[in-house]
């Protein structure tokens, strides 16, 4: 993680960051080389010559004398400008593209609004929906800051805090913070491929009294992890994508606990302890079709692997299919 | 943008030193030497015959009165109780024999309850350890299995017997215990934590002194109790006999057991 900082911070400090936006290519005329001698009878001449989609043609006439040219520019038909990179919709969850400048997506994965061009806050609402189906809630927000935009590489980190209050139950008094801090690195490795790259570390930490522990020892959330993970995005089309995404968790520190509890007026009981995972290194392998439209994303797809909870990064216990679904508005 | 990246270095560098907090589990006192005197109590090495066994069992009579049966096992039973309910509640393992189950998130922690004695009162008196003393118990609990041997430290602790009743009333039996303990507990778990005192088996090894009255006098001893009877290790012929207290004495050899009546005191080879 610390190489990765010091990485791009070696990026930033050897070139500005400049604006994602991409030059538009703009029509060209190319002047034709110096004419050839001047012939002593009048003659006409015509050049024809296509560059970068453009196509010039030259008419020369010479009468004694130095020749005169004029020239006529014929712009191609609006079909054949490839698209500018500007106009493709972005794939802006969980790699270092971000949302855009007054920007809001509202979408079942996290909701997302752009303050600047390259820096937005959101939420995740599957947290928040957490309360559903246990009795905690789990208020959150995150920070996405874009610290490189050069074309073909991209880099942003995206911070996180989730809160919860584990004191849903008589016997629990406490409250759960964890706070994931990604780096995502975008290359463009081809004008249809991207790699999204992300680095993340998983810091939680878990305080309070009581039985704690059988909440913790139930969730079985790391509280100190790394991961990684890897997406690779194949453009079919100006909207269609195919992904390929993995994440491997490399890293997962022991739990420490501690819960005293007073179980009678004469008896206080002290648990000092640490879990221990039962399995260190979850990975999840997915496949899917992200489709982008300006106003519409929807990613959809299916994998196998050990499920990490969106935005939370914590992993299953056991291996299951893998579902893979984002829907959002971007207004 | 380099403040950024400065930002960004400083947060990755203090999360990267946030190491894991490690426990070290304490190591149980004598474990080694507790080990064999369960492997003992298993397999007695006293050679008993017809010519030694009286004396063998005048032994066990006056070890007897040294153990406290009367009130001793309650105290600890009590404990491990306690301990019991504290380990359920966190869904922690309580059978020293049962194994962890593979590819789950495993346990080690350390467990200490604090017991304040009750006292001599009757009805008992409020909580007060400064006048009761009290009892701490530690048990270990390394990678998903609790260790079988478990150890408190008793500090001026206050043993009524029988227990303080709640009713208010007050009852003088002449032969009401009082007793102080203070010492070492080494308790090794012969069947799962139990959840009602009289369950309870487990092998005691105490070192320290015992009041009972005016009377203080220190003490080493163990004994053992499984299925609600007591058991306890006598010498013998430079061996190691087992006592196993009931209607009659069991006293069993490594060649042979005798059943040794206590009105009669005499005893019959049983086996």
């Amino acid at each position: 993680m610390l190489a990765i900082a010091l990485a791009a911070a070696t990026l930033v400090a050897a070139s500005p960051a400049r604006a994602q936006t991409a030059a538009e290519p703009t029509p060209t005329t190319t002047p034709e080389p110096a004419a050839p001698p001047p012939a002593p009878t009048p003659s006409t001449s015509t050049t024809t010559t296509t560059e970068g989609g453009t196509t010039t043609t030259v008419e020369t006439t010479t009468v004694n004398g130095p020749p005169a040219e004029t020239a006529t520019v014929h712009a191609p038909p609006p079909a054949a400008v490839p698209p500018p990179e500007e106009n493709i919709p972005k794939l802006d969850e969980r790699t270092a593209f971000m949302v855009g400048r007054n920007t809001l997506k509202l979408g079942i994965l996290a909701f997302e609004y752009g303050i600047l061009r390259q820096l937005s806050v959101g939420s995740d609402p599957p947290a928040w929906a957490a309360r559903a189906v246990v009795d905690v809630w789990v208020p959150n927000v995150h920070l996405k800051y874009q610290i490189l935009d050069r074309d073909p590489v991209w880099l942003a980190v995206l911070g996180a805090v989730y809160y919860a209050r584990l004191d849903g139950r008589q016997d629990v008094s406490g409250h759960l913070i964890n706070a994931p801090l990604s780096l995502f690195a975008t290359f463009k490795v081809h004008p249809r491929i991207h790699l999204h790259a992300e680095g993340a570390y998983i810091f939680a930490r878990l305080e309070g009294s009581g039985d704690l522990s059988r909440v913790q020892w139930n969730g079985g959330a790391p509280l100190r992890a790394g991961q990684v993970g890897l997406m690779a995005q194949f453009r079919i089309s100006r909207i269609v994508s195919l992904t390929a995404t993995g994440r491997y968790q490399f890293y997962v520190a022991d739990i420490p606990f501690n819960a005293t509890t007073t179980t009678d007026p004469y008896t206080t009981a002290t648990v000092t302890g640490q879990l221990v995972p039962g399995f260190r290194h979850p990975w999840e392998v997915i496949g899917g079709v992200a489709v982008l439209w300006k106003q519409f994303h929807m990613i959809v797809g299916g994998g196998y692997g050990y499920y990490f909870l969106p935005g939370l990064d914590i992993p299953n216990t056991s291996r299951t299919f893998v579902p893979d679904l984002s829907l959002a508005v971007v207004l | 943008m380099r403040l950024a990246a400065a930002s960004l270095v400083a947060v990755a560098a203090f999360l990267a030193s946030c190491g894991p907090e490690t426990i070290t589990l304490p190591t149980p006192p004598m474990a080694a030497e507790t080990q064999q005197l369960v492997a003992l109590y298993d397999m007695p090495t006293a050679t008993l015959d017809t010519s030694n066994i009286d004396k063998v069992r005048t032994d066990a009579q006056a070890r007897l009165d040294e153990l406290n049966l009367d009130w001793l096992p309650g105290v600890v039973s009590d404990l491990l109780v306690k301990l019991r309910t504290r380990l359920d509640d966190g869904s922690l393992p309580t059978d020293p024999a049962a194994q962890p189950q593979a590819r789950r998130a495993q346990i080690t922690a350390v467990a200490e309850i604090q017991r304040i004695c009750v006292g001599w009162d009757n009805p008992a008196s409020a909580p007060d350890q400064a006048t009761n003393g009290s009892l701490n118990l530690t048990a270990i609990v390394d990678t998903g299995r609790i260790n079988a041997e478990a150890w408190a430290t008793a500090t001026a602790c206050r043993v009524r017997f029988p227990a303080a009743d709640n009713s208010g009333a007050i009852v003088v039996t002449p032969s009401v215990v009082m007793a102080t303990l203070d010492g070492t507990l080494i308790i090794y778990l012969l069947a799962p934590l139990p959840t009602d005192p009289a369950q309870a088996s487990f092998l005691l090894t105490f070192s320290g002194s015992i009041s009972r009255g005016d009377q203080m006098r220190s003490a080493s001893f163990d004994f053992e109790v499984v299925n609600k009877s007591v058991r306890f290790r006598v010498p013998a012929n430079g061996g190691d006999a087992i006592v196993t207290v009931g209607t009659t004495l069991g006293i069993q050899g490594a060649n042979a057991g005798f059943s040794c009546d206590l009105t009669t005191l005499t005893c019959q080879k049983s086996s």
